[in-house]
């Protein structure tokens, strides 16, 4: 059983998560993950590739509290550390959030991780116990 | 290069096409990848590698893109 485990802090969930993208496949970049159950999909900030050259592939719009924003899409492979081993979604498009023009902004994740992942696993939140996992199908 | 700037004029026009068209598409290609080039379907596919993996064969990056046929709407809460 590929099992990512979590703590949640400050009533978030936060998880660890490397991505790869397609025009360098082995070369996962270690980000920070925020699971977000109430994105239907996944989101990437630009900031987190540093100066990686991106592949597009589309360009989408994404619905958020302030409105709709068409963002590129990249694509890409995520890898989770699990309990088992490496746990990799391969060949995952991913829209990408450009960088943020204001260089002192604060960014507590590099990507909002929605249900276009989670629901590729089983998740469980224990509330009172602060933690969460993710047990993704083998 | 910042990340606007590596969309090309060819992705920028067939992307809005791909929403443009996508209720339409949706219904026909229910739960298929579509890879798009020059505002028209380029190839229907089972998963969104093999349409990634066609349309870099047939175009090279830049030249397509490719889209999940579904009409059912990216929402993420909060991405400030």
């Amino acid at each position: 059983m590929y099992q990512v485990d979590g703590t949640i802090t400050h009533s978030r969930m936060l998880v660890d998560v490397s991505v790869a993208l397609a025009n360098e496949p082995t070369n996962f970049l270690p980000i920070r993950g925020l699971i977000d159950t109430g994105a239907t999909v996944s989101l990437l900030r630009e900031e987190a590739l540093g100066t990686a050259m991106v592949p597009i592939v589309g360009k989408r719009q994404i619905l958020g509290v302030s409105g709709s924003t068409r963002f590129p899409e990249t694509f890409c492979s995520l890898m989770f550390s699990t309990s088992a081993g490496p746990y990799v979604i391969e060949e995952f498009k991913l829209p990408v959030k450009p960088r943020d023009p204001d260089p002192n902004a604060l960014a507590t994740y590099d990507m909002l991780i929605g249900m276009d992942v989670i629901q590729q696993g089983h998740m469980t939140v224990d509330g009172p116990r602060r933690f969460f996992q993710i047990n993704f199908r083998s | 290069m910042a990340l606007d700037q590596q969309i090309t004029e060819r992705q920028e026009t067939d992307s809005l096409w791909l929403e443009r068209e996508m209720p339409s598409l949706a219904t026909r290609y229910a739960g298929k990848w579509l890879m798009v080039h020059k505002e028209s379907v380029a190839g229907v596919f089972d998963s969104a590698g093999e349409a990634y993996r066609e349309g870099t064969r047939l175009f090279g990056i830049g030249e397509f893109v490719i889209g999940e046929a579904t009409d059912v709407p990216a929402v993420v809460g909060g991405f400030h």
